[in-house]
């Protein structure tokens, strides 16, 4: 088996402007230090990414959207699934890095360590475009696939345990979302934050008190 | 739930500037999922429980549409995590519309606890709610808190009463 850094640095060579959101802890820490661009939505927690990651795809249908998750954060709310399943978003690529365990503490096994089948529960939830990669070579061609056809996809890539030691993310949640909605609003021409004209409110700024 | 009220609700999210809606079916809402799922102004998903709702929304926020969760308050408590992990400290706006179930004069047992509850934990999360019984004002408060959720980047949720004139 090899480790997840090395699919990643796989991945990497083929994500351009896509959108990506990553599960916590060592999934964040090597993407960032591998990719580091403000369209990285990244650190959500167990059970968070995947949906999210369907959110952001069924907002924006034309962008390429990527889920990089883990077997132990989707197996915490595996309803986002067939939730991808129903929606059939054609821009949206789920990679689940399954290392067997719940390596961040303490690596105790998950159910996929005893046999549970992350790429057949998603073929069963609707999303035929499902396939485990086992080798590098694997997964590199099922990331490519992904990227320049339609899916939904989704990718079980088994990795060994183990992180890579890369420097550890300085930043935080709120800083992290303004970067990744600034890229939005630039790259998409659209305001999003605090849109309140939209809403119709009708505020007019004291321009003497902001002149100087 | 009459026409009229299914209408209102449509209106004020309509002019809240609503455009994405995800709803976990709920008998309260039925009529108003109905009618969401006909508008094409909507785009609109049911999820099989909340906390996946909540992440979906807030996914959609971050790709610049308006989002909405309809749901039942007993989710409030399977949307828990996500919301303590991921709305909270990223500062991302949804505007939640809840049906109260064990609100007073509802009338079946199970219901009892969720109604002792529900508001203690609407304030422990931080969310800043209104509760609504006519269709009126309904609609004011979708709107009114639409408006507080872009500005604070925060939950926000109206609160639609189990004896109301729906």
């Amino acid at each position: 088996m090899v480790t997840r850094f090395t699919m990643l640095e796989r991945l990497a060579k083929h994500v351009t402007n896509e959108l990506v959101v990553t599960n916590l802890k060592g999934t964040a820490h090597e993407w960032h230090y591998l990719h580091q661009k403000d369209s990285n939505l990244l650190y959500l927690g167990m059970g968070m990414p995947t949906p999210a990651a369907l959110g952001l795809a069924m907002a924006l249908p034309h962008r390429r959207v990527i889920s990089l998750d883990g077997d132990g954060s989707i197996l915490l709310d595996m309803a986002a699934v067939p939730t991808i399943g129903q929606a059939q978003p054609k821009n949206l690529t789920v990679i689940v890095f399954d290392n067997q365990c719940y390596e961040s503490n303490g690596a105790l096994p998950t159910p996929t360590a005893n046999g549970t089948d992350l790429t057949g529960i998603a073929k069963a939830c609707g999303i035929p475009k499902a396939k485990t990669a086992s080798s590098a070579d694997e997964f590199e061609d099922a990331a490519k696939t992904a990227l320049t056809t339609d899916g939904p996809h989704f990718i079980t890539a088994k990795v060994e345990k183990g992180t890579k030691k890369v420097p550890i993310i300085m930043t935080y949640g709120k800083y992290n979302k303004y970067m990744f909605v600034k890229h939005i609003e630039k790259t998409e021409g659209v305001h999003i934050l605090s849109s309140i004209k939209a809403t119709g409110t009708s505020y007019t700024p004291n321009k003497e008190y902001f002149k100087d | 739930m009459k026409e009229e009220t299914a209408q209102a609700i449509i209106e004020g999210l309509k002019e809240a500037g609503v455009n994405f809606v995800v709803y976990m079916p709920d008998s309260f809402f039925y009529d108003v999922i109905t009618k969401v799922k006909e508008d094409h102004g909507f785009t609109s998903i049911s999820v099989p429980n909340e906390s996946v709702g909540m992440c979906l929304c807030a996914g959609a926020w971050l790709g610049g549409k308006k989002p909405v969760m309809i749901m039942e308050n007993t989710g409030l408590f399977v949307a828990s995590n996500a919301i303590t992990r991921f709305h909270q400290p990223f500062g991302i706006p949804v505007l939640m519309l809840i049906s109260y179930r064990g609100d007073a004069g509802d009338g079946w047992w199970m219901v009892t606890a969720i109604g002792h509850a529900f508001e203690p934990a609407l304030k422990s999360l931080g969310i800043t709610y209104e509760l609504v019984d006519n269709p009126e004002n309904a609609k004011r408060a979708i709107q009114l808190l639409q408006t507080s959720a872009e500005v604070s980047e925060e939950l926000q949720a109206v609160v639609f009463r189990k004896e109301g004139q729906w």
